[in-house]
Parts: C-alpha cells; sequence; structure tokens
C-alpha cells in the first residue's frame, strides 16, 4: 500500500466518525431531515476536494463543522432562507419515537429551541450538545469567544423563558413555584 | 458510537453558566443524540466509496 492511500484510508476514517455529528449538527442549523442531509452530502465531497489542506491530527470534527457552516451560510445567502412550516425543523423527528418517556417535553423543547435566533442557537448547540469548548466553537464560528460565550448565555436564557412559560400553561400557577424551586437548586 | 479521542469528544463543558445536569443541557443532549445515534445513511457511505474508487483509478494513472 502506498503512503498517499494511507493517508486516505485514515481521512476516509476519520471522517466517517465525525458524520454523525455531523448530522445532528445540520439538522440544528436546517431542521428538515431532507435538506439536511444534501448539506452533508456537500460537505463531505467539499472536504475531500480539500484533504490536502487538513493537517491529519488535528480536530477533523471541527474542520467538517466549520466547512458545513460556511456551506449553509453561503448557501442562505445565494437562495435567502426558505419559508420552514413552523412544526418542521427539530420537531418533526419527534413522530419516530412517540413511545418514548418524557418525549412531550422533548417535543416543547424543540419548538424553543428552533424559535432562537440561528446565531445563538447553533452557539449553544455546539457547546451544549456537539461537545466543543467555546474557543473550538468561536473558530467554527468566525467570531470571538466572548461573542460565543454571550450567545450560549443568551440562549440559555430564552431557553429557561420559553419552557417555563410551556410548564406554566401545562400544569397551571403552581409550575412557577416548582421552577422557582429547581432554579434556585441550580444557582 | 464513532466518536473517539481523535475527534476531541469531551463531555460538553458548560463551565459558565450552564449546569451539564440541567434541564436545558439533557434536553440538548438528548435533541442531538436522536440524530446522532441514528444509522449513517447509506448515500455517504456510497459517496464516499465513489470519491474513494475514483482517487485510487487516478493515482493508478498517474503512476503509469
Amino acid at each position: 500500500m502506498t503512503e498517499g492511500s494511507e493517508t486516505t484510508n485514515s481521512f476516509k476514517r476519520e471522517l466517517l466518525q465525525a458524520l454523525p455529528s455531523l448530522r445532528a449538527f445540520a439538522m440544528s442549523l436546517i431542521g428538515n431531515s431532507h435538506n439536511a442531509d444534501d448539506l452533508v452530502q456537500d460537505t463531505i465531497m467539499k472536504a475531500w476536494a480539500k484533504q490536502d489542506s487538513f493537517e491529519m491530527g488535528t480536530n477533523m470534527k471541527a474542520w467538517l463543522f466549520t466547512i458545513l457552516r460556511n456551506n449553509f451560510y453561503s448557501k442562505m445567502r445565494t437562495r435567502g432562507r426558505e419559508v420552514q412550516d413552523s412544526d418542521g425543523l427539530f420537531t418533526e423527528r419527534l413522530s419516530v419515537h412517540p413511545e418514548q418517556h418524557g418525549a412531550m417535553d422533548l417535543k416543547d423543547f424543540r419548538k424553543a429551541l428552533d424559535t432562537l435566533p440561528d446565531d445563538q442557537r447553533e452557539a449553544i448547540v455546539l457547546v451544549g450538545a456537539s461537545g466543543f469548548s467555546y474557543e473550538e466553537a468561536a473558530e467554527i464560528c468566525h467570531c470571538a469567544v466572548g461573542t460565543i460565550k454571550s450567545r450560549v448565555s443568551r440562549a440559555r436564557d430564552s431557553l429557561q423563558v420559553l419552557l417555563k412559560i410551556e410548564s406554566e400553561s401545562d400544569y397551571g400557577p403552581d409550575a412557577v413555584s416548582i421552577s422557582q424551586v429547581r432554579d434556585s437548586l441550580v444557582k | 458510537m464513532g466518536i473517539d479521542k481523535k475527534n476531541h469528544y469531551r463531555e460538553p463543558d458548560l463551565n459558565t453558566g450552564i449546569d451539564p445536569h440541567s434541564e436545558i443541557s439533557r434536553n440538548l443532549r438528548a435533541v442531538y443524540r436522536e440524530v446522532e445515534s441514528e444509522e449513517i445513511p447509506a448515500q455517504f457511505l456510497d459517496l464516499l466509496e465513489q470519491l474513494d474508487a475514483a482517487e485510487r483509478s487516478q493515482s493508478k494513472k498517474d503512476t503509469e
């Protein structure tokens, strides 16, 4: 085996390993799974074409996320934001697991997440779910670490407000005191 | 899961404000993992095979 094909194999292996997380990130950006997979497909082709510029041993996942994100925003700029049905986005996936306990809560959460501005949603997803540090997230989003921190913090505040509203309307006024107790435990 | 140290995966560390055990963090990870735990669609595996095969035949030509 030549040295070139070994490099290609390990590139391919690492790319495959990062794919599940890359898809989940694409879903959080775009919502609908069909478009998310189109975006992932484009990202794979771009990454493959640029593989010489990737240094093996560095963070492949962050590199792929950056390519996917750049690709997403350049498409948004040329096409404009597509109209999405209000129940689309992450919410559509709920139907797959209706039997799951606590699925109601997750559905509410998805809706709340989908209402966040794009920059806040991607920040909280990258740091809170994809497993990136603030520094890595800042690199992926081409912004300062402080910007990521403030976006995450605003996203968290909005989610707290949104989720509290949900629980109040679901369970009546008692839910307020429950969430206050919960907050005091968290702090 | 196809996540290892090489990809620098770590448990989300939300040390500036989000408690990793908070409801928000748990929900965030649950939503994400639901997609992450799906099988990689065959279209991606096929695509990688094709890219790989194209590259191999190209490098073969180059060395001839």
